[in-house]
């Protein structure tokens, strides 16, 4: 069984060689053991409340529960742009027309905004390749959500996730090489190392001021804007069937996608219910053809989830003793619980 | 006799039609079609013989008449760029980007679609027959336009410029235009000059063109290289304004990315070295040393004659000794007004 949980203190060590396996590309995930502590530090701080709701970072762990390994992270930004700027291009357009000529262009332009500023964020997903298959990414990704249900009036209105942008094969970016490189000249690897870890107040020293019409990139770079990297599709259509859609946001680096949600009406939210845990009958038959379910603690501090078969009856979800165990719980304590598949049923 | 420069009369459209015939069709303010040249005519005798206390949409043209009475060249000038609209260039700017962090400071060469020279005086439909002007001949031509404003300051504004053709091959492509104009234009850069009769006040400019400053680096390489470079076939009303007095560094035209040359008068050495003379003969003075000299003729508008020629010249006691060959040139005599300003 895979335990999604809040992290802990005595996670730094298996999440830096977890960082070791993510290899490039993913800014937010470096095999520093001094950032990586800075960070679980503040996520345990924002666990226990001792954070406000807006400097929040809450990062998560999916435990292999047999061997204790982590195999997987993930985090919930309580809030971005606030202690330093968090720029997107926003894509507009502007209707060039001349009645005279009988020309109609409809111009698409990019305009750098902050308009993101305050939202709440997903972000820093990364699951060990050894860990992949069954519901070990959906449950990495979506119990955040659940997360989300138990806090909402810990989120603002909106949440926002971050994609990968398109890339070619050899893993250049030809949206950076055809915008960002005449800007800031140099490598894309470089500018976006810079840009998780140092101030962000570089980008906007940098970066077009004045919106950029998208007729002077490259066509290459124009495709690119809102593509999603190859290997992102699959967590971009996850996000979209849990209620994320895409405003036209982009990142400034590589043109992926920000995908948006109103927090109150991400699935999970809408669907999920309280009921209260009550243990199976050991003798219970096997019951696989009921959908699986995600189920949470009401913890914020310990706060965990596990993915199991079930259907609430009477208000009531029965769970096995380990179920109970992996969650922190006795019989009688709230669960919340929500299908973990769009479209499957609570109730049996 | 030698050559004169003039206001154009209507009896000159057959010898106007006969010199757009030759003129490079790059030279785009100059009209084409005999309609056209006649309707360009009318305009600048209509502008002429008009009393102008603020300068308006008056257009005057000028020509070059040899002593034969040959007419071997046509120069115009606007009273106000952008008359009943607004005249567009792209003004060259730098915006600079600098990160003290990174160690990095770029300066952004960036175009912004400008009106700056909405009411400016503007020189244009510059052309000579190659075959048979000189180049001192071209620089009267092209001086003469100023002369006009010396002599009728009201008539016009006190800056000056000229859009001089940018680089295209011959095909009439313009590299700068396929990278920028193109995309909003949707048409070959030649076509678009004929849809706005080569003007820059329209309407449908700034309906079409990019209404944000146009990031240079982004531009493809041949477009760069483009901006400010000057067509071949441009270098001699180029040189001459610029011998003149006449920069050219912040402003290009929007369709080609040609150099546009620009001055206030004070800087303009048919301006400021102009003065009001009073014309005497020389035979009989004793004087025999002269240099050439720009002379125009002062009286009324409409007679605006100008030539380049040995003078003498006493502004001390406001006077200039004339040959009699020249008096008779410009149509003067002992005791007129001249215009008098340095060769």
């Amino acid at each position: 069984m895979f335990i999604f949980r809040a992290i802990r203190q005595d996670d730094l060590d298996a999440l830096v060689a977890l960082a070791r396996k993510v290899g490039s590309g993913m800014t937010t995930l470096k095999p520093d053991a001094k950032a990586l502590g800075a960070r679980i530090d503040l996520a345990v701080k924002s666990f226990a409340g001792e954070v406000s709701p807006r400097e929040a970072d809450y990062v998560f762990v999916l435990e292999d529960q047999a061997s204790g390994a982590v195999a997987g992270v993930s985090a919930l930004k309580g809030a971005v742009g606030l202690d330093e700027p968090f720029y997107n291009f926003r894509l507009g357009r502007l209707v060039h027309s001349s009645r005279e000529l009988g020309i109609y262009a409809d111009k698409r332009t990019l305009y750098l905004t902050n308009d993101y500023t305050g939202c709440a964020e997903l972000c820093t997903l990364f699951l060990d390749p050894a860990f992949r298959g069954g519901e070990n990414g959906r449950l990495l990704s979506k119990a955040r959500m659940m997360f989300a249900a138990n806090g909402l009036d810990l989120l603002p209105e909106t949440i926002i996730a971050e994609l990968r942008g398109f890339q070619r094969d050899d893993g250049t970016s030809p949206f950076w090489e055809s915008l960002g490189r005449h800007f800031f000249r140099m490598d894309f690897d470089q500018a976006d190392d810079i840009s998780s870890l140092g101030p962000k107040s570089f980008i906007a020293e940098l970066m077009p001021r004045y919106p950029v019409y998208t007729d002077f990139l490259t066509d290459e770079a124009r495709e690119a804007i809102g593509v999603v990297h190859r290997s992102t599709i699959p967590a971009r259509r996850l996000l979209e069937q849990e209620g994320f859609w895409y405003e036209g946001y982009v990142d400034i680096f590589d043109a992926g996608p920000v995908l948006q949600a109103h927090t109150k009406e991400l699935r999970i939210v809408r669907e999920s219910q309280l009921a209260i845990a009550r243990l199976a009958a050991a003798d219970a038959p096997a019951v696989d053809k009921q959908p699986l379910l995600l189920v949470a603690n009401t913890l914020r501090a310990d706060f965990r989830v596990i993915v199991a078969p079930g259907a609430i009856q009477f208000g009531r979800l029965a769970l096995s003793t380990q179920q109970l165990e992996a969650l922190h719980l006795a019989e009688g304590d709230p669960v919340r619980v929500a299908p973990l598949n769009p479209g499957d049923k609570l109730y049996a | 006799m030698s050559t004169i420069a003039r206001l154009a009369e209507e009896r000159d459209l057959d010898a106007l039609m006969r010199l757009s015939e030759i003129a490079d069709p790059r030279v785009y303010t100059l009209p084409r079609s005999r309609a056209e040249l006649q309707r360009a005519l009318e305009r600048s005798v209509e502008s002429v013989s008009r009393s102008v206390d603020v300068p308006a949409d008056e257009q005057y043209m000028v020509v070059l008449e040899e002593a034969d009475g040959a007419l071997t060249g046509v120069a115009a000038i606007r009273a106000t760029a952008g008359s009943q609209g607004t005249f567009f260039t792209f003004r060259n700017d730098v915006i600079h980007h600098a990160s003290r962090d990174l160690k990095i400071s770029n300066n952004v060469h960036v175009l912004t679609l400008s009106s700056d020279l909405t009411g400016h005086s503007q020189l244009l439909s510059f052309f000579v027959d190659p075959q048979r002007v000189a180049h001192a001949d071209a620089v009267l031509l092209s001086r003469a336009r100023l002369a006009l404003a010396a002599i009728d300051k009201h008539r016009f504004s006190q800056h000056f410029f000229a859009s001089l053709a940018g680089w295209c091959d011959e095909n009439l492509a313009s590299p700068f235009w396929d990278a920028l104009g193109r995309k909003f234009f949707g048409m070959d850069f030649i076509d678009a000059e004929r849809a706005v009769s080569g003007a820059r006040n329209r309407t449908l400019i700034v309906e079409l063109m990019p209404h944000y400053p146009v990031y240079v680096p982004l531009l493809p390489p041949a477009a760069r290289a483009a901006i400010g470079q000057l067509h071949d076939h441009s270098e001699l009303p180029y040189d001459i304004l610029c011998a003149e007095g006449f920069e050219g560094e912040t402003y290009v035209d929007i369709f080609d990315g040609g150099p546009i040359l620009e001055a206030h008068a004070s800087k303009l050495r048919t301006l400021s070295t102009a003065r009001l003379l009073t014309a005497r003969p020389l035979e009989g003075s004793g004087i025999t040393l002269t240099a050439p000299t720009l002379v125009a003729r002062a009286g009324a508008f409409k007679d605006f004659r100008c030539m380049r020629t040995a003078a003498s010249v006493h502004a001390d006691d406001g006077v200039v000794l004339l040959s009699a060959e020249t008096l008779a040139a410009l149509k003067v005599e002992g005791g007129d007004r001249v215009l008098v300003a340095a060769d």
